[in-house]
C-alpha cells in the first residue's frame, strides 16, 4: 500500500505546530488523541523535550515510558494509576500529558491492537492527552490498525522539522544538544534532561529482587529502569536518582563497575549523594564511593515496608516526614485469629477464601497485576496458569501462596498497595484485622 | 445563507466567566451517548428526523418500534446499523423509553461490557455475553424480591447445562457455581469481566462449543425462556432485548480481516440463534456488514442503518450545500450552546459543518478545536475570524486524509463519481468494509441509501 506524500518542509509552520500541540495538551475535555509523526528522530527527540518542558513550566504531569519499559506496561501503569485516583475521588483531576512513542517493528500491530482494544480503559481511567508518536507514515498505519483510536482522535501532527524559537529556553539547550552541541553544553543539562525517575543498579543475581522494586515503582507512575550488567552508563546518567540494591555479591558485579565509571561518578561526585540512593539488601556493607549517602534498609521485611514508603517519597521529590530515625513502623495489619491462612492446602470453600478471591479478582483483573503481586510476594509463578482466565490465575497463585506459606506476607502486601486502596477495608475484614 | 443579525454586540464577559463558559462547551461537545430518562441529558437530544427535508432521512428507530408494535407477542429480530459516533446508542436508548412507555419490557445491554469486541466472535460468545447480560440486568431488576432466587437457580441450570466448571473452574468458583455455597447469589460480574477483557476465556469458550453448537443453544433458549418468564410474564407482549455496540467489532491489527468474516458469518449463519424465542431482539450492527453479504438484510425482521446529516444531494456534482442539512447542523450545535459566540458569521460556521460530511461527532471535535483557538486568544470573548476557521478546516482535512493510501484512491474515486459503493470483485471486500471503518466512505438517505467520499478526500481527488 502506497501513501500519499507527506508535506514537504518548505510548508512546516513550526509556531503553528508548537501552537496547536499545546493548545491540546492545556485545553480539552477527558481523553484527548493526540498523533505525532516525524521523520528524523532527532527532531522529533527535540519536539518531546519542547514540550516536556513547557509542560513542567505549566504544572501538568509528564509521562512516558522508561527506555526500558515497553509502552503496554507503561500505559497498565498509568491506568492503574487513574482508575485509583478516580477512586479517591478527587473532584477535579488537573490534565496531564503521557507521551509514547510506538517503534515501527514487526511488533508494531500488535502494539496498535492492543491499545486499540484498551481504549475504553483508557478513557476511564486517563485525564489529559495521550500522544501516541511514530515515524514515517505512522498515522496511516495507525488509523488502519486501531480504528477505535482512530475514530476518537483530536489531532494529528507531522513533526517536519525543529519546534519554533518560542519553546522554552531549557528546551532549547536540549534541542541543541540533540543536534549535536559541544560536551560541555551537555553537561551543563546533563541534571535536567532525565527522562527516567530511577535508574536501579543491581547484581545479576539479584535482578528478580531490582525487578519487583521496579514493578512497585512504576506502578506508582514512576519511570524506572534496571540495570544488572557493565554497559548502563547512558541510562544511568539519564535518571534523576540512581537506586543501588547493595548486597554482598554488588560490589563484584559489573553494575558497581559501571556505578564506579560512570560519568556521574567521575566528573560530578558531589552529586552522589543527592542522586545516589544505596539500599542495604541482604548481607552487605556501603562501599566507600557512597559513604556520603543514607542507605535504606530492605534487610527485613518491617524495614523493607517502611524503607519503600521513604524510597516513593524521594524518588517523587517530596519531603521525608521525620519521625525518629526513619518512618514510624506501619502497624500489623493481621490478626492472629484467622486460622484459615495457615491451612494447607487452602480451602477453597471457606467463605473467607472465597470472598477474598472475589476481591483478588475485582482489584486486580490483569494478569501483569498476578504477576506483580506474585513476585513482589515472592510466590513462583511455574504453578501459577498465566494463560487461564483471570480467576483461575488468582486460584493458582492463592494455592501456591498456601504452600509456600506466604498468604500472611501476601496479605501484607495487598493491604500496602495503594493502587487498589478502595478494596483495603474488605482485605482487611477477610484478614481479620479491626 | 445569510449574516444578517446573525451577532449581536455581546456583552464582554469577565475572563473567568468566560473561560467557565468555554469549559462548559467543551464538555457539551464530548461525544457520548444521551440518556433519554435523564432530563438534563435529554435536553441535548437533536431530532434530525423532525427537521424540514429530512436531511438525515425518515426517524430512525421508526420501523424497528413499528415491527414490535405490530407484531406485540411475536417474538421478532432486527438490525440496527451504523457508523461509530453517529448516535445509534443514543437513538437505541430512546427507542428503549418509547417501547417502555408502551408497556413493554426492555433489556438495554452494553454489549461491549459482556462481548470482547476486538477479537473474532462466534455465536457461542456471543449468546453467552447476552445470558450474562439478561442474568445481571435481572439480578438488579428483582433486588431482593422472592424471584431473585429462581433467577439464581435458572443461572446455575444453565451454567450446569453448558458445564462452565469445566471450561474455567477458578471463575466457577469465583461465581459460586462450586457445591459449597448454592444458596449464594451468583456473580454475572466475573462471567461478564472474564468475557469482554480476557481473550483466552474467550477462546476456550468458542472451543468449546463448536462441536456441540446444539447443546449450547438448547440450554441458552431454554434460560431465555424462563428469564421472560421472570421478566415479563408468560402471557402478554414479548419483551425487548437490546443489544448495543457490536457496531464497534471491527478487530485490530492482524485480526481485523478474520474478525470481520466472523460477524458477518455470525449475522449470516447464525440468524436464526439471535432470534430468541419469546422475545424482540435487536442487535446493533457495524455499517459495512451487506457489503460482506448482501443477503443479511433479508434474514431479518428489519434492518435499519443510521445514515450521516445530508449536506448535499446525491445527484449534485458540485456537491453544493443543501440549505436543510446546514441548518439542522447549525440547530444541532446551537443546542449545545452559545457556538454563534465563538466565530465572526454563520458562515464559517457552516464551513466547518460542511468540512464534517455531516458526521455528528467529526463536527464536535472541529468545535472543539474551535474553542481551543478561542480560549488561546488574548481576549476570548472575541470570535474567531475566516483565517483562524480556514486554518482549523484545513488542518481537519489535512488530518483526515493521512489515513488514505492511494491504493484505495480509484475505488474512492468511483465512489465519489458514481455515489455508489458497488465491488466489482469480492476479493476486495474487506478492504472496502475498513474504508467505512476510517470514516472515508459515508452514506447518507433521501430516499434510498447512497455514498460518497468524505470531504478530506474529495479535496484530495480534487487535487490529482
Amino acid at each position: 500500500m502506497d501513501p500519499p506524500a507527506s508535506p514537504s518542509q518548505a510548508a512546516f509552520d513550526a509556531e503553528r505546530t508548537w501552537r496547536g500541540i499545546r493548545q491540546v495538551l492545556d485545553f480539552g475535555d477527558r481523553l484527548d488523541f493526540v498523533f505525532l509523526q516525524f521523520a528524523d528522530p532527532t527532531v522529533f527527540e527535540a519536539w518531546r523535550f519542547a514540550l516536556r518542558a513547557w509542560a513542567r513550566e505549566q504544572g501538568l504531569r509528564w509521562s512516558e515510558p522508561a527506555a526500558a519499559d515497553s509502552i503496554l506496561d507503561w500505559l497498565e501503569g498509568e491506568r492503574r494509576r487513574g482508575v485509583s485516583l478516580e477512586q479517591s475521588g478527587q473532584a477535579e483531576r488537573p490534565r496531564e500529558v503521557y507521551l509514547g512513542v510506538i517503534p515501527q517493528s514487526d511488533d508494531e500491530g500488535t502494539l496498535f491492537a492492543r491499545i486499540n482494544e484498551n481504549r475504553d480503559n483508557l478513557v476511564r481511567a486517563l485525564n489529559g492527552t495521550l500522544c501516541l508518536c511514530g515515524s514515517g507514515d505512522f498515522v496511516r498505519r495507525l488509523a488502519y490498525a486501531a480504528p477505535s483510536i482512530w475514530a476518537m482522535r483530536t489531532r494529528s501532527f507531522d513533526l517536519v522539522g525543529p519546534p519554533p524559537a518560542s519553546a522554552p529556553a531549557s528546551a532549547a539547550a536540549t534541542h541543541l544538544e540533540s543536534l549535536g552541541a559541544t560536551l560541555s553544553m551537555r553537561r551543563s543539562t546533563v541534571t535536567e534532561a532525565f527522562d527516567l525517575d530511577a535508574f536501579i543498579s543491581a547484581s545479576p543475581r539479584d535482578e528478580r529482587e531490582a525487578r519487583s522494586l521496579a514493578d512497585r515503582l512504576t506502578g506508582e507512575g514512576l519511570s524506572v529502569r534496571v540495570g544488572t550488567g557493565g554497559k548502563d552508563h547512558e541510562a544511568m546518567e539519564r535518571a534523576r536518582f540512581v537506586v543501588v540494591l547493595l548486597s554482598r555479591e554488588y560490589v563484584y558485579s559489573k553494575a558497581w563497575e559501571a556505578v564506579q565509571n560512570s560519568r556521574l561518578a567521575r566528573e560530578q561526585p558531589e552529586s552522589l549523594k543527592q542522586r545516589f540512593v544505596p539500599i542495604l539488601f541482604g548481607d552487605a556493607a556501603i562501599p566507600g564511593l557512597l559513604r556520603d549517602s543514607t542507605p535504606l534498609d530492605f534487610r527485613t521485611p518491617e524495614s523493607r515496608a517502611r524503607d519503600t514508603e521513604r524510597l516513593l517519597l524521594r524518588l517523587r521529590g517530596e519531603r521525608e516526614r521525620s519521625a525518629g530515625p526513619g518512618l514510624a513502623p506501619a502497624p500489623p495489619v493481621l490478626s492472629t485469629d484467622t486460622g484459615w491462612l495457615d491451612k494447607v492446602p487452602l480451602d477453597f470453600s471457606h467463605p473467607s477464601v472465597r470472598e477474598l478471591l472475589n476481591v483478588l479478582i475485582s482489584a486486580y483483573p490483569y494478569v501483569d497485576s498476578v504477576k506483580r503481586i506474585a513476585r513482589s510476594a515472592a510466590i513462583p509463578l511455574d504453578h501459577i496458569r498465566t494463560e487461564e482466565g483471570i480467576s483461575t490465575q488468582w486460584h493458582d497463585l492463592l494455592e501456591q501462596a498456601a504452600v509456600k506459606s506466604r498468604l500472611r506476607p501476601l496479605m501484607d502486601i495487598l493491604l500496602r498497595d495503594p493502587d487498589t486502596e478502595g478494596h483495603h477495608p474488605a482485605l482487611r475484614r477477610i484478614a481479620g484485622h479491626t | 445563507m445569510t449574516n444578517v443579525d446573525f451577532k449581536e454586540a455581546p456583552k464582554a464577559k469577565s475572563l473567568p466567566e468566560r473561560i467557565r463558559e468555554l469549559r462548559a462547551l467543551m464538555a457539551a461537545f464530548s461525544v457520548r451517548p444521551i440518556d433519554p430518562t435523564n432530563p438534563a441529558d435529554a435536553r441535548r437530544y437533536f431530532p434530525f428526523h423532525k427537521e424540514p427535508g429530512r436531511p438525515r432521512g425518515r426517524d430512525p428507530i421508526q420501523d424497528l418500534r413499528n415491527t414490535i408494535l405490530l407484531l406485540p407477542e411475536t417474538e421478532t429480530c432486527q438490525i440496527f446499523s451504523g457508523f461509530q459516533g453517529t448516535g445509534k446508542s443514543t437513538e437505541l436508548r430512546r427507542l428503549s423509553l418509547e417501547l417502555q412507555e408502551q408497556g413493554f419490557p426492555v433489556l438495554f445491554v452494553e454489549g461491549a461490557s459482556y462481548i470482547n469486541i476486538y477479537e473474532p466472535l462466534e455465536i457461542s460468545d456471543l449468546l453467552l455475553g447476552v445470558a450474562a447480560a439478561v442474568g445481571e440486568l435481572l439480578q438488579a431488576r428483582l433486588g431482593k424480591s422472592p424471584l431473585e432466587r429462581t433467577l439464581g437457580e435458572h443461572l446455575i441450570e444453565f451454567f450446569s447445562r453448558i458445564k462452565l466448571t469445566q471450561i474455567d473452574v477458578g471463575l466457577s468458583a469465583a461465581m459460586g457455581l462450586g457445591p459449597h455455597a448454592p444458596e449464594a447469589k451468583i456473580d454475572v460480574a466475573k462471567l461478564r469481566l472474564e468475557l469482554s477483557q480476557n481473550p483466552a476465556f474467550k477462546a476456550k469458550v468458542q472451543d468449546a462449543f463448536r462441536g456441540s453448537l446444539r447443546v449450547f443453544f438448547d440450554a441458552f433458549s431454554a434460560f431465555m425462556r424462563k428469564a421472560r418468564e421472570l421478566f415479563g410474564g408468560e402471557a402478554g407482549p414479548c419483551p425487548v432485548l437490546i443489544v448495543d455496540d457490536l457496531e464497534k467489532i471491527q478487530g485490530s491489527g492482524q485480526q481485523q480481516d478474520h474478525v470481520q468474516r466472523q460477524i458477518e458469518q455470525v449475522f449470516s449463519a447464525f440468524s436464526h440463534a439471535l432470534k430468541i424465542d419469546g422475545w424482540h431482539t435487536i442487535w446493533a450492527s457495524p455499517p459495512y456488514l451487506p457489503f460482506l453479504n448482501t443477503a443479511i438484510a433479508q434474514q431479518y425482521d428489519a434492518y435499519v442503518l443510521l445514515p450521516m446529516v445530508r449536506l448535499w444531494d446525491e445527484t449534485d456534482p458540485a456537491r453544493k450545500p443543501v440549505t436543510e442539512g446546514l441548518s439542522a447542523m447549525r440547530k444541532f450545535l446551537r443546542l449545545r450552546g452559545d457556538v454563534d459566540s465563538l466565530v465572526q458569521s454563520e458562515a464559517l460556521l457552516d464551513e466547518l459543518i460542511v468540512v464534517s460530511s455531516g458526521h455528528v461527532r467529526d463536527l464536535c471535535r472541529l468545535m472543539q478545536d474551535v474553542l481551543r483557538d478561542v480560549v488561546s486568544q488574548d481576549d476570548p470573548n472575541e470570535p474567531l475570524g475566516p483565517a483562524v476557521v480556514r486554518q482549523i478546516v484545513n488542518d481537519y482535512v489535512a488530518g483526515a486524509q493521512r489515513a488514505v493510501y492511494t491504493d484505495d484512491l480509484p475505488f474512492l474515486r468511483v465512489v465519489a463519481d458514481t455515489r455508489r459503493a458497488v465491488l466489482s470483485s469480492g476479493a476486495h471486500v474487506l478492504r472496502v468494509a475498513k474504508l467505512f471503518d476510517t470514516q472515508l466512505v459515508m452514506i447518507y438517505r433521501n430516499g434510498g441509501e447512497w455514498f460518497d467520499v468524505s470531504v478530506p478526500v474529495q479535496r484530495l481527488l480534487a487535487a490529482g
